[in-house]
């Protein structure tokens, strides 16, 4: 006899819009680390982190119902939601922007530059994404990378490079019109 | 406001410049908090189909970003918080599932301090023997080459928590034997310091209540520990270290050892 294959989290949360609890149950076994990982790296707080990621299972299961299949991938739709949650949140919480560890990440984005030269694509990011962003200034990448992986406002990146508020304006418009124009509509 | 004033409104968030603007930004998150409210709840709506559909565009085309993020396990009362949040005590399923991933596998049964200090001894001698003897570890949930091993322990010697971390995998485990009580608005945090140049950098906050923590190291993480002479923990206000160096309350410190022969890329 032949096992079943594990649900995929698109079964998973169409049964959670059917209000199935142990579907939620095995959907947060599958992703709740994941996603906590993804609060974790904006908010830099554990607690933080697992606040947010306890409203965003709320509204995931609140919501379930209007994931749609034809237009995201599962983990991309959930993801959003962590993100958008962490991002509201850390509006309101003073940040930990002087930590050594976040500026040696913030270091690392170079590395997508030059590992792209080197042929070598940055861990799982995707091809047409890893040259997209190698395309870019690297005072456009790193502002962009920096508001997306940690939440920052364009106050706070315009601190971290100590540069004018409207020059950091100007890398993030055109970094994000010269990412379009090269991920393509 | 006038219908005239209403409708030069809906315009303004129809027009496709507007619409891009709006959708890269709320995806990266540069957009206000008043801002965001509002395309929270136009994107919902019929009229502003092109807003939510260039939303979905960026957040498809930057997912891939989140791929190289570290998991972090959750507290165990996170799902239980949920599950209350929900009203979900219901469903046993769903109960019984959420314990075995939230619960630890062994209740620590009333005993005396000088029981409690044996046992204590015991666990690390015993999670060191077998992971110096068994490689791979027997960390179930890492099935992996453990690369290096640091036991942390008080001025008094006491062992208080074994770090491990997972070649394969880039995984710190924290196995927490022992930690002082803190309060509320106090956290542990642990730091690395440096062969090289003798810096301690954080590697991030320990959650406060559990015995058993893993997380993925990020590749710089990584090369932290690759790089590394020891490892501390100290106590810091919530939220961690506000300037990217331990307290003056440094409470455990052990040796970092290499264990994996092979050579791991820094």
């Amino acid at each position: 006899m032949i096992d079943p294959q594990p649900p995929q989290l698109e079964e998973l949360l169409a049964r959670c819009a059917l209000n199935d609890q142990a579907a939620f149950a095995q959907l947060y076994k599958k992703v709740a680390s994941k996603l906590n990982g993804i609060a974790y790296r904006i908010l830099n707080n554990v607690d933080s982190a697992n606040e947010v990621l306890q409203e965003a299972f709320v509204q995931i299961w609140n919501n379930a119902s209007e994931y749609r299949q034809d237009k995201a991938e599962p983990m991309t739709w959930m993801a959003s939601i962590v993100r958008y949650r962490a991002y509201d949140r850390i509006k309101f919480e003073k940040r930990r922007i002087e930590g050594a560890q976040i500026k040696a990440d913030i270091e690392g984005f170079d590395d997508i530059a030059d590992k792209r030269t080197d042929g070598i694509q940055l861990c799982e990011i995707d091809q047409q994404l890893t040259d997209c962003l190698a395309d870019l200034d690297v005072n456009q990448r790193k502002s962009v990378l920096m508001a997306y992986y940690y939440g920052f406002s364009r106050e706070e990146i315009s601190s971290q490079f100590e540069a004018p508020i409207n020059t950091v304006k100007s890398w993030i418009r055109r970094g994000i019109e010269r990412l379009q124009q090269c991920l393509g509509n | 406001m006038s219908r005239k004033l209403e409708n030069t409104v809906i315009q303004r968030y129809v027009a496709p410049e507007v619409v891009d603007h709006l959708a890269s930004n709320y995806v990266t998150g540069l957009l206000n908090a008043r801002v965001t409210r509002r395309v929270n709840k136009l994107r919902k709506q019929y009229d502003y189909l092109a807003l939510d559909t260039r939303i979905t565009y960026w957040e498809q085309k930057l997912a891939p970003l989140n791929e190289q993020v570290p998991a972090l396990a959750p507290k165990p009362e996170t799902w239980k918080n949920i599950q209350q949040s929900l009203h979900l005590t219901d469903s046993k399923l769903a109960t019984k599932q959420a314990e075995q991933q939230g619960q630890s596998w062994f209740k620590w049964p009333s005993l005396s301090m000088w029981q409690l200090s044996s046992v204590f001894s015991l666990v690390v001698c015993v999670v060191l023997g077998f992971q110096l003897i068994n490689q791979p570890a027997i960390t179930p949930t890492v099935p992996d080459v453990l690369s290096y091993i640091a036991v942390l322990e008080s001025e008094n010697e006491t062992p208080q928590v074994v770090a491990s971390t997972y070649g394969e995998s880039k995984t710190l485990v924290l196995d927490i034997l022992t930690l002082p009580d803190i309060d509320t608005e106090q956290s542990y945090e642990l730091w690395v310091t440096s062969k090289t140049d003798n810096q301690t950098r954080s590697l991030g906050e320990i959650p406060k209540g559990t015995t058993n923590f893993d997380r993925q190291l990020s590749e710089a993480e990584w090369r932290l520990i690759a790089d590394s002479s020891f490892l501390l923990i100290s106590i810091e206000d919530e939220g961690g270290s506000a300037l990217g160096e331990p307290s003056e309350d440094v409470i455990s410190r052990g040796l970092c050892i290499r264990l994996a022969e092979r050579e791991v890329q820094i």
